[in-house]
Order: C-alpha cells, then structure tokens, then sequence
C-alpha cells in the first residue's frame, strides 16, 4: 500500500505516501483527450488483442477497460497515440513482470484497446454523443425571467458617457430656485465634502436666484444632492453596497419605489451604511441618491460596493450612468447548482429541490408581477380596461415564455380558464404565471413545437445570452427574415455585440482560466506586503480588459491571447509589479515581449497558480495541459503532499518538484506536467517576473512530449507561448471548450465532422473568436431547425 | 416530505422581490396552528396607542378603587369595567435630545433616549431614532426564544393612518437601537402578510394537476431517450401536490377575515380601516400567528380629521387649545371618546373568542394597554400618561382607578413584562428602573 524511501538529503524522513494502485505505472495515468487517432486497420490484430486482453488484461482491467475495484479501479481511457500505448504496454505490463507483453503482441493488444474504449473516438461511439433534452440552467431561468418581464418595459440604451447625474440645491429638498448645480459626477467619492457645500453657509451668487439680496443661508436652508442614472453590473451575483455618510439620505437601486437604504433619518453618528442585492450582470440598474444635510453638518458622502468576491471600493466611473434603466425583475429564490460534471454547465437533469426552487421562483415572480401588474399591462386599476388589457398582458407572457402564438386551446388553458374563475384579478395573473413559468414548455426550450423561425431565433437567444429572444429578433423570425444564412449571420452579429453576451464570454473566459483560483487566493504577508484584495481585484480588472481588447477590438485574434506583449496596469499595480506607467486609471502599457506574453503570464492567473509563498510549476503544468492543450490527466494522488521549501532549503522549487516526481509512476504525467510549469518558472507566487531563485539562475527549458510522441524543445514562457498559439490542438480544445460552455451539450453530438468544420472556418477568419462564437451558434441553430430527414 | 434544505437568505431590495419567501417547507409542512401546550399558559399583550395627550375633563375618575366613574370617554368599556383598571401617575421621564412629542412617542415604549440626529421638532435640539429596543418587541423576544410560547410573527404592528413619513414622531416600535419598525396602515397589506403565504399556496394547489398534464401532454415531441427526465420532472411534481393536499387539513383554526373590498386607506375611511385592522389584529391572536401586537392611532402630532364626529379641525391642532377653549375640549373629548370605543371593540372581540379547551375567552387570557404619548395636549407634559388596561389581568388587580406617584414608563413596563412571565431585572435605562416593577 504504502512506499517508504529513505531520503537522500540531510536528516529529514521523507515519506511519500502513494496510493496502491499509484505505484503501478500503468497507462491509464493519462486518460481522455482529443479527437486525433489512427484508425487500426488490421482486424485481425484487434481479433488477436481481444484474445490476449481477455486472457491476461481483463482480471485487472475489467472486460471493457472498465477498470477492477480490487486491483485498477481507473477506466482505461487515455490520450496517448496507438504508438505510444504500445510502447507503454511493451515497458510496463503486465504490472508483476514487466517485458512479458511486448513486440506484435504489444501492439495488437494496443490496437484492441484503443479502438474499442480506450480512445476518445471509441468513447464516444460508445456514449452514442446526443443532443439530450436539456433544461434550463439556473442562469437561463434567471436571464430568462429577467427578460421575459422586461420585455413589457421600454428599453433604455446604455449611454456611451460614463458617470452619474447630479443636482444640486442650496436647500433640504429639490427647489428650482435654489438650485446651485446640474453636473455629470464621475463617482460619488466625497469623503472630504460634496462640491458646492459651503460649510460656511453663505452662498452669495447663485444664477437662478434673481433676488441679489436674498442669500441663500445653508443654516437655514439646509443642502441637498440629487443623484440619478445607473449602474452597469460587470458579474451576476450578490452586492455589497455602502454608503459612508453621517448626513441624512435615501439610496435606490433596481426598485425606485422602495429605498434599499433609508436613511432620512440621521441617527447617532453611524457612518457606514449597508445593503445586499442580487443583481445580474451585463446589464444596469436604476440607481438613485438623494442626500441633504439639515441642519448643517458638513456634507459628505461615498457610495461604495462590493462586487461578488471583490474589494470594498468606490463604485467606479466605468459602471455609473447618467440613464436610468427600467426596474429588472431579478430571481432571487435560491437555487441547487447546476450539473457540471462534464465541465461546463447544464441543465441534464432534475431533483426534487430543483423542482421546489422552480416552485418557489414561479410564485415570486408571480407576486412580483402581479404587485405592478397595471403599469406592466398598460393600464389602471380604476380604468374601464383594466381586466381586459391584464388578460392580453398574461397570454402575451405566456406566449413570450413559450415562443410560440398559442393555439386556441392553449390560451384556455393556460390564460382562458383562470379568468374564468371567480377570484381577485391578481390572482388570475399569478395563476397563470405560475402555470407558465412551471410549464415545461417555457423550462426546456427544446419541448415546444415552434415555426422553424421562431425556433431559430429561441436557439440563437438562448446559446448567445441564456435568455429569451427580444423584440427586434422575434420580429425578423416573424417576417420570415431568417432564411439566408447570411440573415442569420448578420443577426448574429448584432447579438454577439450585446452586453449580455459580452457577459456570457466573460465568464467562459474565467471559467476557463480557472479564474477561482486567483480570486480565493493569499500570500505571505511577510515576502508580499503589498498583496491584498484589492490588488487581486485589479489584477482581475486588468485581465478582463485585456480579454475586452482582443476578443472586441481589431481582429480578435485568439493567437493575441497568447502572443500580446502589453498588460492593462494601474497605478497600484505598476508599482507592485515594477511596470513603467503615468496617468491614471487603467492603461495599456507595453512590455517587453521576453518578460511577458498575454494570458499565459498575466499575474492573476500566475498568482492563482501558485502557493502561498511559491510558485507551483505542478499547478501551472497541469493547467496548460487540460485548459489550453486539452489533455486528460488522471486525478493527482491525493495524500502527497508537496515538499516545502523546509525540506532542503538550497533546492530551488524546480528541483524540488523534480526530485519529488522522478518516480516513474509520477512521471508518466509529470513527464507532461514539468516541462509545461518549469516555462512559467519566471514568475512567481504573486506572479513577479524573475530570473533568480536561491541564487541561481531559473532554468526555464524543457522538453514537451506531444500525445504522438513528438518533442518539442521549450525555453521560457514566450516559447511556450508561441507553441500554444499555434498549436492546432490548443486550438481545437478552445472550439471545444466554447461550444460546450454555449451550446451545454457535447460539440461531438452534432455530428462527426463538426469540430474539424469549425476548425476550418477558424483558421479561415484569421482565428477570429467573434467569428467563432457566431459560427458555433449557427452549428447549433441550424442542428435544432434542420428537417427531420 | 420535502425538506427545508435551503432557507432562502433574505435579500434586501434585490429586485423588489420584497417578500420573503421562508423556504421549501412553506408549501407543504408549515403548521399554520401555533405549537400545542396549555392554552390556559397562553399570555398575549397588544398596546393601542393614540396620540396628542390626553383631556382632563371626562377621561380621569375622581374616585380611587372599585367604585371609579367612567366619564365620557371612558364609557365604552362599562361592560368591561370589571376588566378594566385606570392608573394615574405614569410618567415618561427620559430626557434628553428631541421635542417632547418626538420623545413621547419614541422613548414611551423603549424607556430610552434618542440618539443625536437631523430631525427638529421646535426649539429642542435635533434627535433620531431611538437607543433601546421596545417594551413589545422584549416581551416577543422573550416569547420566542421558548418554543412553547414560540408563533409564527411573534409581533404585529398594526396600524391606522400613521402617514408615509419615517421619523421619531411615527414609530414607538423598535427592534432595537436604530431600528424602528413600521406599523403596517394598510390592512389589505397585512392580510397579505399575515395570510398571503396561503393564497399563494392555493394558488399553487390550483394549478399542479395542470401542469402534470400539461407536462404528459409534451411528452410526444420528445425523444423517447429524453422521456426518463420528464418523467422524474413529474414525479417531483406528483409529489409536491400529493404533499400540499395532504397538508391541506391543517388550516388555520379561525378562517382569515373577509376584508370589505376596495377601501382606500384614507383619512375619511379612518373606522372602517380601524375595524378591518382590529378584525385583523384578533384573528392573528386567535390563530396564534402572534401573542404580541400593537396598534397604532396615526402618529404623534396627528392630525387625524374626524368629520364622523362633526370634527373637522386636526387633532393635534385642536390638541394646542386652552384647556377654558370648552368647545375644543369637547371635541377632544368625542376624539377620545371614539378612541375608547375602538378599544371596547377590540376588547369585546377578544372577549367573543373563546379560548379552546377552557371556559375563558382570549380577553382573559390578554392584557390591552391604551395609552398616549403626552399626558395632556396643551401643555405637552410627558406625566401622567393616561393608561388603560384592559383583560384577564395576570396577576393585576382589575377593576379599579388606582394612583401612584411620579412612576416612570420603565416600571410599569417592566412589571406587564413579570406579568407576562419574562421576569427581567430592568428594562430601557436602567436608573429610571431602579425601584423595579410598580405595584398598582
């Protein structure tokens, strides 16, 4: 079970604890990963394997390569090349006496395997890859909600300008006559007094004060600021928000009726106030702030928040407008999470909870509608039309929930009966919103027979945003105006611009760079003072600005991800990170090509890949294997503990890691792992570029060893970086990933040559990942609207 | 059963979703009957308030003990005059920042100063809200903590035309220090609180047999691989309604109220309001949604205009006349006088509820204090605050006017919350509560 070895260094007992099944080498230690296999064509080989797997492999291995709880209890799937399986048989198997299995037997056995479970085609075949019935996900439902409701509301365009209005008044409440100022603010940061407050109380010109004799006397006055506009929600989640101030006030964010902070009254010298709100991202809320300040305590004010797992940090110019958005319906029911077994998430099965929290968000989004059922149908609850034009607003949501014209039947019974029924009209409304939004026509947007426009469009609106179909989509399905694929495209091209889809990128892209990682992470306050939350905020900030600028400027070339030799910097930042800058806020700053290259070695991700006070070439190792070269590595062994610095303390962290993996049962994927996180040597726990450790120079060369066997001489990150960039199978892996993520099934059930089509058309558009998720979207949408035969 | 895995964490404001919904088990497994035990132990208080002080002519007996007159105002209760005890000498006496009608309504249940703030009243110096929790909310709190005497709501704040405005002068409820608490006016709005969790799981019930057919009905376009996921989708389904109609038995043990329909919460529809809010108010206790309730007459500087009763001027303006101004005097005796009456009816509603398993009503089982923010109008005095309490007594000796001398609001507070069973040492500030609990 367990092996000891006797350490060669110094006093210290190393232990290295190995689970049994570790230290048999055997090739299920790389598992799954693409889609390039040789095809083997002897049959008659594959017969001779089969006899020689069921006699001597399939005790161990099970028929199937299942695997055996008593002796390998791993499935034997891999990404390893035919040719490198059979070396790996010919040198490790049988477990007991290596050498026994080797040359044409070898062989054959490796062709048995690899065509019938081992590769990933073989898996495949053997999942028979579909389109499954899918619900909706928990962010679907929410979007869904969201813009279901919205879609009764006039919509407001976000404005180019940032910043938020504000008024100004030398007196309590909004005075015409009073008024000091009409202004844009940038932020509402006025910790050491509001402009225009003149504590001295004595205004002497005000312009629309005609009097000249009658000054204005804040003593007497008083002083108010009315702000109102928006704000612009990078991420869904939970908000803190602050306000600091010991003046009286009133904040409103989302709901303009109901403060979210009501602090009109002063009360003891309380200066910080705080709400919570859930808010979606991608889109802006309505957001309002009166402040006055009676009798006359100085005026100061500073509205901060809180973004999910962030900073506390004033809201900043970038997510304040001077528009005010309509009120958005948000869910806040508490869902169970989503499948993500297959790495991203779906909506591939149900559960009691699941079906109790659909309960539970239908009711609250039926009480949210029917307490503003007359503003949403257009109508007053006096007026003569009231029940008729509530009855036409719950077939309208009906229909928009199923994205259909409902049938006569169908409006009976889902609109017709209820009103049939002796209740209160609020209750009629929530009946039948409840009805609907429990129905599964509107929670799996599969189940529903639509006109094929209309199904196109529900596709297109659900892979791009997670939600429903606007206006001006459904109007073109209508029209019949989605027939050409060049209609389709430029539709798509609109959508892809939106901010919920930018928002929808954003988060496969930290999904996929594992962006958790750096978010939770913290480091040794003693090697790095400086570090703290807000500087990991920035770094977050800095990446996704980085990500904005490749993905939605210029070409959108993916290889840029990798290739980009700048970073977006701050103030804080720069000076952390020894980065030349001037200005402020974020900028592009140029660097020098050899110290940095994009995504690879941003600082956020280097830091999240990284200890507490060194840098882990095994974390960085295995997260270029699996994320960019989409290689399967089997499940580390999860009681070895990494040797610290403690063990010897001349040992630079590539020795260490070296000399903890030499095993060869460690090494058959360390031998992937290594070389890949050795490049990244350079930087880090806090992802600071260096060229010493303990010293000595860092050794940033190795060699990679690629799925079929070929080596690949490395030497820092900016090789590694032009190797990824080029690499076909990086490339594919990204298609891949992204697909998944958007359309939640597996691309492979779309039909065999899928991936190598999309493949084509991406080396086509220049590697364009716009161009690619407008691609991937048609795959999808032209899949679910093709005819039956 | 479903289980209440997940107790939605409330989120303030978060889209306006202002109601909270408790959780899974709401649907099915709520108990709508309050715990079981002795309803003999049941003990429940509700503080009536109504503002502007208090006349002299026509509400004090002149009498001590069993033999006290009850003058105009107090006239309504005659039938209840055996219930019924009348302390003189309670006084308000914290001081501090704010006006006296500020500290009169925000320090008369909390027995606390107000914090230093932005809101004047005349001359005195600018205060906020108060620093103490209040009387009620103790009491509830106290309850609560038991699970015998554990409810739904613990409290309710009920409410009569208290105005949209939040400030010292509207609120003598406090969860604590900062923390008022709005007494909800609207009684539709309270009926949705204290009963709108049934509706919506009538509403729910009503609608589950059609979504299983509405679900067997979509079965045909899916692909029969994909039947497995909507079949377990309708067996959850199934089983929430199977849940729900056998949960379907335990319903309150008094139906809800039927509210008359359309009332707008106006200063004209004042006693219709004021009797949907009692009804209300009763049958909460009745139903054990709460032991604890209040209800609160307007606001401190009220202006409330009762054209019923050929009284047109505001109440506090009429408040500020000279006690020789008779006509005024007489009006605030018919405005006090219908104040009673709203306490009589309450009383006798309680009275009308008979408490299960015993020969008592809940009035027995319920101690009613009406009370003032101002002793008297025209001088704004915080002394001598009238104090009417009504019900079983626990441990009072009803029937009767009674004098003390000089007490403060704490002492008697503290002695309801030892009546009540919550044997406390001292309540709001602590010197003012040094003698203990009064001896009426």
């Amino acid at each position: 079970m367990r092996c000891f070895q006797q350490p060669p260094f110094g006093e210290h007992v190393f232990l290295l604890v190995q689970a049994g099944k570790f230290g048999c080498p055997v090739f299920a230690c790389l598992v799954i990963a693409l889609q390039f296999f040789l095809v083997a064509e002897a049959a008659q080989a594959v017969d001779e394997g089969q006899q020689i797997y069921s006699l001597k492999c399939a005790s161990c291995h099970g028929s199937a390569g299942e695997g055996n709880e008593d002796h390998f209890a791993d499935p034997l799937r891999g990404d390893l090349s035919l040719a490198e399986l059979g070396k790996l048989i010919t040198e490790t198997m049988p477990e007991n006496d290596p050498g026994k299995c080797v040359a044409e037997e070898a062989q054959s056995v490796a062709e048995y395997v690899f065509e019938n479970f081992y590769s990933a085609a073989a898996q495949r075949r053997l999942k028979e890859a579909r389109v499954e019935l899918s619900r909706l996900t928990v962010r679907q439902y929410r979007e869904s909600v969201a813009d279901l409701i919205g879609s009764f509301k006039d919509s407001v365009r976000v404005p180019d300008a940032r910043g938020i209005h504000g008024v100004y008044f030398a007196a309590r409440h909004w005075t015409d006559k009073k008024r000091l100022s009409d202004q844009t603010d940038e932020t509402i940061d006025f910790g050491e007094g509001v402009p225009h407050f003149d504590p001295t109380g004595e205004y002497r010109s005000i312009e629309k004060d005609n009097d000249p004799n009658k000054d204005v006397n804040l003593m007497n006055q008083g002083f108010s600021v009315y702000w109102a506009g928006g704000i612009i929600v990078p991420e869904t989640g939970l908000y803190e928000i602050t306000v600091e101030s010991k003046n009286g006030f009133d904040l409103y964010i989302n709901d303009m009726d109901h403060p979210l902070i009501d602090r009109k009254v002063r009360s003891d010298d309380v200066v910080e106030h705080q709400a919570s709100i859930y808010l979606l991202g991608g889109r802006s809320f309505g957001l309002k702030l009166y402040l006055f300040s009676y009798p006359q305590p100085p005026a100061r004010i500073r509205l901060l928040w809180r973004k999910p797992g962030g900073p506390l940090e004033v809201i900043p110019a970038t997510a304040l407008i001077s528009e005010t958005p309509p009120e958005v319906a948000v869910v806040s029911t508490t869902f169970p999470a989503d499948d993500s077994s297959s790495g991203y998430q779906r909506g591939v099965s149900v559960s009691e909870q699941w079906d109790a929290a659909i309960t539970e968000a239908a009711v609250e989004t039926a009480n949210w509608v029917s307490d503003r059922i007359w503003k949403l149908a257009g109508t007053k609850e006096a007026s003569d039309d009231a029940v008729p034009r509530v009855r036409e607003f719950c077939s309208q949501f009906v229909a928009r929930a199923f994205g259909k014209q409902l049938t006569d039947e169908e409006q009976y019974f889902f609109i017709g009966q209820h009103f049939d029924q002796e209740l209160s009209v609020k209750d009629q409304v929530k009946r039948v919103l409840i009805l609907a939004l429990k129905s599964p026509r509107f929670l799996y947007p599969a189940v529903e027979r639509r006109s094929k426009d209309r199904q196109m469009a529900r596709r297109m609106a659900l892979h791009l945003w997670d939600s429903l179909p606007d206006h001006s989509l459904l109007k073109l399905a209508d029209k019949g105006e989605l027939s050409t694929p060049e209609a389709i495209n430029h539709e798509l091209e609109r959508m892809v611009e939106d901010p919920r889809s930018k928002e929808k990128l954003q988060s496969f892209f930290h999904a996929w760079l594992k962006s958790e990682h750096a978010t939770e992470a913290t480091k040794d306050q003693r090697l790095f003072p400086e570090f703290d939350q807000r500087l990991v905020s920035d770094l977050k900030t800095s990446l996704e600005l980085f990500l904005d600028d490749v993905i939605w400027t210029g070409n959108s070339d993916f290889r840029e991800l990798f290739l980009a030799d700048y970073l977006y910097v701050n103030d804080r930042m720069a000076k952390f990170y020894g980065i030349q800058y001037g200005g402020t806020g974020f900028q592009q700053v140029k660097v020098d090509p050899d110290t940095r290259a994009g995504i690879l070695t941003h600082p956020f991700l280097m830091t999240g890949l990284a200890y507490y006070k060194d840098s882990s070439p095994i974390h960085r190792g295995v997260f270029v294997a699996k994320q960019f070269l989409g290689r399967r590595l089997r499940q580390p062994p999860s009681n070895v503990k990494p040797l610290t610095e403690e063990f010897n303390p001349t040992l630079t962290t590539r020795e260490r890691v070296e000399y903890q993996t030499k095993e060869s049962g460690c090494m058959n994927c360390h031998s992937v792992i290594n070389p890949l996180g050795f490049c990244l040597e350079h930087y880090d726990a806090v992802g600071r570029f260096r060229t010493e450790e303990k010293a000595k120079l860092i050794d940033v060369s190795s060699i990679y060893e690629t799925p079929d066997g070929s080596q690949v001489e490395l030497h820092g990150a900016r090789e590694l970086a032009s190797f990824l960039a080029d690499n076909e199978l990086v490339q594919r892996n990204f298609i891949q990933q992204l697909f998944n993520y958007y359309a939640k099934q597996s691309v492979h059930a779309y039909g065999t040559g899928q991936l190598d089509q999309l493949q084509q058309r991406f080396v086509q558009s220049g590697f364009s990942i716009r161009q690619l998720l407008i691609d991937i979207t048609r795959v999808t949408v032209e899949f679910e609207t093709a005819d039956p035969e | 059963m479903i289980k209440s895995t997940h107790r939605r964490e409330f989120i303030r404001g978060a889209g306006a979703f202002a109601l909270a919904f408790p959780g899974l088990s709401s649907w099915s497994g709520l108990s709508w009957l309050g715990p079981a035990g002795d309803p003999a132990q049941k003990k429940r208080l509700i503080i009536m308030f109504s503002p502007n002080g208090m006349v002299r002519e026509g509400f004090w007996p002149k009498t001590e003990g069993p033999d006290f007159e009850m003058d105009q105002v107090l006239k309504p209760l005659e039938s209840l005059r055996e219930k019924t005890l009348v302390v003189h000498g309670i006084c308000n006496k914290v001081r501090g920042d704010g006006d006296n009608h500020m500290r009169g309504m925000s320090c008369l249940l909390t027995g606390n100063e107000l914090f230093p703030g932005n809101i004047q009243g005349g001359s005195d110096s600018p205060a906020g809200w108060a620093k103490g929790i209040s009387i009620d909310q103790e009491i509830r709190n106290y309850l609560q903590s038991n699970p015998a005497s554990r409810t739904r709501f613990g409290t309710l704040e009920f409410g009569v035309q208290v105005s949209n405005q939040a400030d010292p002068w509207t609120r003598m409820v406090y969860a604590g220090p900062n923390q008022p608490i709005a007494p909800i006016d609207d009684p539709y709005r309270m009926f949705e609180k204290m009963f709108g969790k049934v509706k919506d799981r009538e509403n729910l019930l009503s609608i589950l047999d059609l979504v299983q057919q509405d679900i067997e009905s979509t079965k045909s376009v899916v692909d029969a691989r994909d039947l497995k996921l909507l079949d377990s989708h309708k067996k959850f389904v199934d089983k929430m309604s199977l849940d729900l109609k056998n949960s379907g038995s335990r319903t309150y043990a008094v139906d809800p109220p039927e509210l008359p329909r359309n009332v707008a919460n106006t200063g004209d529809n004042m006693p219709d309001l004021a009797k949907m809010q009692i009804d209300l108010l009763v049958n909460g206790l009745a139903n054990d949604l709460n032991r604890i309730a209040t209800l609160q007459f307007t606001k401190s500087v009220g202006q409330a205009k009762m054209h019923w009763l050929d009284v047109n001027e505001g109440h506090h303006e009429l408040s500020h006349d000279p006690d020789e101004k008779q006509e005024s005097q007489d009006k605030l005796r018919r405005i006090n006088t219908w104040y009673c009456e709203q306490l009589a009816y309450l009383c006798n509603q309680l009275g009308k509820v008979e408490e299960p398993g015993t020969n008592q009503s809940m009035l027995d089982n319920t101690l009613v204090v009406w009370t003032n923010e101002l002793g008297h109008g025209n001088s704004h005095t915080l002394n001598n605050l009238p104090m009417v309490m009504v019900g079983g007594g626990f441990g009072f000796e009803m029937g009767r006017f009674t004098k003390v001398k000089d007490v403060s609001t704490t002492r008697l507070w503290l002695a309801i919350a030892h009546a009540m069973g919550h044997p406390m040492e001292s309540f709001g500030l602590a010197e003012l509560c040094q003698d203990g609990p009064v001896k009426l």
